[in-house]
């Protein structure tokens, strides 16, 4: 194969994550490593390197229109932020102690857990519900337009979301992932968000949560600009048609072929994992 | 305020834009010079310390990004006189610069 060609598969690849990342809030990374690692044959760390970036890309693709059309919750999302950028540092921290196949083997138990996460996903949410004395304090609760107009809705365990972002925050840093499926369970179970609200405001937050890692990442040479660059410009495209899409679409069937290829994707890591320390 | 976030979607959609073109002409200068060779090349080490440098710049703006959201989401609190969550930004943002530039 010749790098012209692999260059346009990468972008094909990272135009459906980025599609699929858009809509469900996972961010798109999670599927970009395992994709590299087990179908070119990139190495491990390299293939994070991308991931990460399929990340930024994604959030950023997404961020201005969710801003503008008054999904994402500015507060909320740059308040968990602060759990989320600690964590980062002792995932990264974590990725020069941890051998290749025990990343696999992590990365895999973290796929399967989005894949369950992201089937379970609740989109029904009780709006009457009195929010907690916290969430009141720190003005977290707001509105979004909806087709009968906007619709109020409260937050509830903000100390509970906090920490659920550190622990995603650990996993970005180790993995080279958004950790969307941690962030949008924080906001989904424990604050009990809307699902437009938590998905968008997990894709607009995640972008600030992998750039923590980018820098480390870059100065141990784990980001091949080659690499990074087709993924890069096909992951903004199917960013950018998947925030169009979730105004209007219907998600579950999106969300189950999400689930099937992750919990695909998910076996073959732990596989490999497995094969390289036994 | 509307004035605000026009300004704030603007300036976050050029900078953007030229990571985008950025990213899109370092690929094709590339591709143009490298495109016919083995897919293995693009892997080795060696062989990154070749690439157009528009390559890295489009990446370096889609990182620069990011800064500037979370500066922008200061800016915006800091307008609506809520310091608590201007803290909040501030802290975000030097966290960020901090893992961005000083972390190794």
């Amino acid at each position: 194969m010749t790098i012209l060609t692999f260059s346009l598969l990468l972008f094909c690849t990272g135009c459906a994550a980025g599609f699929l990342g858009a809509l469900t809030g996972l961010g798109g990374g999670i599927v970009i490593t395992p994709i590299l690692v087990l179908f070119f044959h990139v190495d491990l760390h390299a293939a994070m390197g991308a991931s990460l970036i399929a990340v930024l890309a994604t959030s950023s693709g997404t961020a201005i229109t969710y801003l503008k059309e008054g999904y994402a919750n500015l507060r909320i999302g740059l308040l968990l932020e602060v759990a989320a950028v600690l964590g980062v540092f002792l995932g990264v921290y974590l990725t020069a102690l941890l051998s290749p196949a025990w990343i696999s083997l992590i990365f895999g138990w973290v796929m399967i857990f989005s894949a369950y996460r992201t089937l379970r996903r609740n989109e029904l949410i009780d709006f009457d519900k009195s929010p907690s004395r916290l969430a009141t304090l720190l003005r977290l609760n707001d509105r979004y337009p909806t087709e009968h107009g906007y619709q109020n809705y409260t937050v509830q365990h903000v100390p509970v979301a906090f920490g659920l972002f550190g622990i995603a925050g650990i996993l970005s840093g180790l993995l080279g992932i958004g950790s969307g499926a941690v962030k949008v369970l924080a906001m989904d179970q424990a604050m009990q968000l809307p699902y437009k609200v938590s998905t968008t405001t997990s894709n607009f937050i995640m972008g600030i949560t992998a750039a923590t890692g980018v820098g480390i990442y870059f100065a141990r040479g784990y980001i091949n600009l080659p690499l990074a660059g087709p993924i890069m410009l096909g992951v903004l495209l199917g960013a950018f048609i998947g925030t169009k899409a979730l105004m209007k679409a219907e998600t579950k069937n999106l969300r189950i072929i999400f689930s099937l290829l992750a919990f695909i994707f998910a076996v073959q890591m732990i596989g490999k994992g497995m094969m390289e320390l036994f | 305020m509307t004035d605000f976030k026009w300004t704030m979607s603007r300036c976050l959609f050029l900078t953007l834009l030229a990571a985008v073109l950025c990213v899109l002409g370092g690929e094709f200068f590339y591709l143009m010079r490298d495109g016919s060779l083995p897919m293995g090349i693009l892997l080795s080490p060696s062989h990154v310390s070749r690439v157009n440098s528009w390559i890295q710049t489009g990446l370096f703006l889609l990182v620069f990004f990011q800064l500037l959201r979370v500066f922008f989401a200061g800016l915006f609190f800091i307008r609506l006189r809520d310091k608590l969550f201007a803290v909040v930004s501030t802290f975000v943002l030097l966290m960020l610069i901090y893992g961005i530039f000083f972390e190794k």
